[in-house]
């Protein structure tokens, strides 16, 4: 096939343009074409572009090809230049909310690729693009993965507009700053960035915009892609920018300072920067009393080395430590064990192995088969292994007690990370004991300590509690909103304090 | 605004937690060195010493902000004397380092590992250390002030539970005072505050270093009270004689820790997992400024590397050099030297500078 340059401009020939243009979506049939022939006396041709399926056709035809066909006069405006006529079709016969002038084909392909409409006009070098941009869309529902007892029922959708609004709707606030950018060479994705003017920290808004416009992609089909190309260390297993579907969660975010983007096709929002304290706090934290709030907190600061080591903790003492036990309680391991075939570390590991599966297996598998699976996976296979003598049921309470510690935290790749460093754990118990499992510790504190999300810690504030104690106020209790009367610290925002706007 | 160099309260937990694992590692000698339980009296009169010091080194800093001692030395005295003074502030980290690792891995092995070698203990414990000391200081000091909120403070608390039964008559007689015991255990209480050689180093990488001299007061005051409480804890639940002879004494103490409804049996682990973050933690911090001394005494840009030149050297010492309890009894004239050196280089280097200031 030629190649055709995308780059030049729109010819005054509409027959050329066209052939351009068909050239470039040759093979693509839901690229409509439609000729128009306005004017009573004298004619002007004209081409309207659009895709099938990303229109609003109403917008189109009531808008466009009808006030078009039936309001130009071409005999008015016979003498004037190409450029005043288009201004005249674009101001008196197009009725859309939105229209803007284009130069290039480039243009007229990337619009037209968003779902807008191109009406090219012959003797013009010039295009009008119509906002017509209309699609099936999922409705507003409650998202899922991140459902509450108290709170907002609206979650985000795939469509970035629908989840400006519904941030807008929370923030009526001019400062609320929306940037739009592209990325993906081929998927040419909408990206949203906001913030609030006055609050937000300058220096991580301009790292935010400068590697989303680094990004060198094919497409973005999911905001993960957006957040592996942007956070500080794309090896580190732990997530460094949080993602939300709940609105409300969004808002909260610009508020404190971070920046939120929104991505075209995604429900997931990402927000930056994020610590280690963002990832173990749920927006429910602050929409039931503080009181119980602050016991759901500690609950959670609980599981998290639940979930991270009990298991390892079990190998370690059974296989190395069985002193530290009560001697009851060790006489019933080590009776509970006599026929058990497998080794400690390896019960663990294939218990662990199998909640892992019985979890993606629920996950594929939505609905009440899922369920069933769940059930099964839990009860039947657990009850049986005992049964068949293949485990010790103490090992079964420990792996249920952990999956279940491991649910218990808001951040869905958060724990999945805790969850998969469980493993090593287990290895390094089995390994050197007590011991391994401190020196896992050790490399886990430290790989936290390295890490960073757009220049903040990630362990802010506790790797520096003195500078920053007034923000420990905020993470393993839930302070009363009444006395927040600052904004996080760490974050170095512009505005200091949440009263007085 | 995202400042790369430590905060002067992350510097304050690097020198308070460097310096209570040395106290604990030490704390034995003190306790045969004097007849009766006035080691506190020691831990005073070293502390008020380390004073003098302190503030005259923290006066010519603020000539020589981004300075060491080192590179404050090569300013002053001929290049041969500073490298002598960079020399001898790298061996002193390194066999500290050594010796700190060989009785931290002794205790693994006694209490945990009975089977595995102790070559590997301190293989691992190495690998370990040279992965946090090569991320620069910031990360040691974000690991300093996690290990003193994870493993520290619960360590301490868990300690004060030991103190069940214990005999309070046990801190008398003060009258009559081992006048000579006491003295003579002043280097080895002056030397167990190691923070004061580290901080030497560590102030030179803070970030306000206006409040330098602030948080290096409050450092021995805060060091100089754990080092107290520490010593009489061990002295009330032990008695002077039964605690001459113990060769760890923190650990000791964890064995008769009673928390009610306490899970676990043997405390004693479970404390030494919480002082395995702590030491592990000085180790890292010692092995960072043996590399910060390196990079100053032979001039090289970074320092990250000299990790991979100690982990050989400090495998080796640790290795060869015996337990520290097996040393007491030869290393009164080393511990001597070292705490007289310690005492005098930042003596001499802060007097010279100040000088030279006034002229």
């Amino acid at each position: 096939m030629k190649k055709i340059d995308l780059k030049q401009n729109i010819h005054k020939d509409l027959q050329t343009n066209e052939q351009i243009l068909r050239s470039i979506f040759e093979n693509a049939d839901d690229i409509i074409f439609r000729k128009l022939e306005a004017g009573k006396s004298q004619k002007l041709k004209m081409l309207l572009i659009y895709v099938d399926g990303m229109t609003t056709k109403e917008a189109i035809s009531d808008y466009a090809i009808e006030t078009i066909l039936s309001g130009l006069d071409i005999s008015k405006i016979q003498n004037i230049s190409d450029t005043q006529l288009l201004d005249a079709v674009a101001k008196s016969n197009i009725a859309t909310s939105e229209i803007q002038i284009i130069t290039t084909i480039e243009e007229i392909v990337d619009k037209i690729l968003s779902g807008e409409t191109v009406l090219i006009l012959d003797r013009c070098i010039k295009a009008i693009m119509l906002s017509s941009r209309g699609w099936p869309m999922r409705g507003i529902q409650e998202p899922s993965a991140e459902t509450l007892i108290r709170g907002a029922r609206d979650g985000f959708n795939e469509t970035m507009k629908v989840n400006i609004t519904l941030i807008r709707r929370r923030l009526k606030d001019p400062k609320l700053k929306v940037k739009y950018a592209q990325v993906g060479k081929r998927s040419k994705t909408d990206i949203a960035i906001m913030y609030i003017d006055d609050i937000v920290n300058k220096t991580v808004l301009e790292t935010v915009e400068k590697r989303i416009n680094n990004i060198d992609i094919e497409a973005v089909l999911e905001s993960s892609y957006i957040e592996e190309m942007i956070e500080d260390d794309s090896y580190s297993p732990f997530p460094q920018i949080e993602n939300t579907e709940r609105p409300d969660a969004a808002a909260s975010a610009i508020l404190e300072g971070r920046v939120v983007i929104a991505i075209d096709n995604t429900p997931s929002v990402l927000i930056a920067p994020a610590i280690l304290v963002s990832f173990m706090q749920s927006s429910e934290d602050y929409y039931e009393r503080w009181m119980p709030s602050c016991i759901t907190r500690m609950i959670r600061y609980l599981a998290l080395p639940i979930t991270m080591l009990l298991p390892a903790i079990y190998v370690a003492v059974t296989q190395y430590h069985p002193n530290l036990l009560p001697t009851q309680l060790a006489l019933y391991v080590a009776a509970s064990r006599a026929n058990v075939p497998f080794p400690p570390y390896f019960e663990a590991l294939l218990m662990e192995l199998v909640i892992e599966l019985v979890r993606e297996a629920s996950l594929r598998i939505t609905g009440p088969v899922g369920s069933t699976i769940g059930l099964v996976g839990g009860l039947v296979i657990g009850q049986s292994s005992v049964e068949a003598g293949l485990i010790t049921p103490l090992a079964v309470i420990i792996v249920a007690l952990t999956a279940i510690a491991s649910f218990t935290i808001p951040s869905y790749n958060f724990s999945t990370t805790l969850r998969m460093i469980r493993f090593g754990f287990i290895i390094l118990a089995a390994t050197f004991g007590l011991f391994g499992i401190s020196i896992g510790l050790s490399f886990v504190i430290i790989h936290l300590c390295t890490l960073k999300s757009f220049g903040v810690p990630y362990l802010t504030p506790f790797t520096s509690f003195v500078e920053h104690r007034r923000d420990l106020r905020d993470t393993v209790i839930r302070p009363k909103i009444k006395t927040m009367v600052r904004k996080p610290q760490y974050l170095h925002t512009e505005k200091k304090e949440r009263k007085n706007v | 605004m995202f400042n790369q160099d430590i905060t002067p309260y992350q510097n304050l937990s690097i020198l308070v937690m460097v310096s209570f694992v040395l106290q604990s590692m030490l704390m034995p000698i003190m306790l045969t060195e004097i007849d009766g339980p006035t080691g506190w009296i020691t831990i005073i009169i070293a502390a008020i010493l380390l004073y003098l010091p302190t503030r005259l080194i923290n006066k010519s800093m603020k000539n020589h902000e981004e300075d060491t001692i080192i590179s404050i030395s090569d300013k002053l005295f001929p290049k041969y004397i500073a490298k002598a003074i960079g020399i001898y502030y790298i061996l002193m980290f390194l066999t500290i380092n050594s010796l700190l690792m060989k009785d931290f891995a002794e205790q693994i092995k006694l209490m945990m590992l009975f089977r595995s070698p102790l070559s590997t203990i301190i293989i691992v414990i190495l690998l370990t250390a040279s992965y946090a000391t090569k991320k620069g200081i910031q990360i040691i000091a974000n690991i300093t002030n996690i290990a003193l909120l994870v493993a520290l403070i619960p360590y301490l608390l868990t300690i004060i539970f030991s103190t069940y039964y214990a005999d309070y008559s046990n801190i008398f007689p003060i009258y009559p005072a081992d006048i000579e015991g006491v003295v003579r255990s002043i280097p080895s209480t002056m030397l167990s505050f190691l923070g004061f050689s580290v901080l030497m180093f560590s102030n030179s990488r803070v970030s306000e270093k206006g409040k330098n001299f602030r948080t290096n007061k409050l450092f021995i005051i805060i060091s100089s009270f754990l080092y107290i409480g520490s010593y009489l804890l061990i002295i009330v639940k032990f008695g002077m004689k039964e605690a001459a002879n113990l060769v760890w004494p923190f650990v000791s103490i964890m064995k008769f820790v009673n928390i009610p409804g306490f899970f676990f049996e043997s405390t004693e682990i479970v404390g030494l997992c919480f002082q395995m973050i702590v030491i592990f933690t000085s180790i890292c911090i010692l092995a960072y400024f043996t590399n910060l001394a390196m990079q100053e005494t032979f001039k090289t840009k970074e320092n990250g590397y000299f990790i991979y030149i100690q982990i050989p050297i400090l495998y080796i010492m640790a290795a060869a050099l015996p337990g520290m309890y097996m040393m007491f009894p030869y290393i009164h004239m080393p511990i001597y030297i070292i705490s007289g050196l310690n005492f005098l280089i930042p003596i001499i280097v802060a007097y010279l500078s100040n000088r030279k200031r006034a002229t």
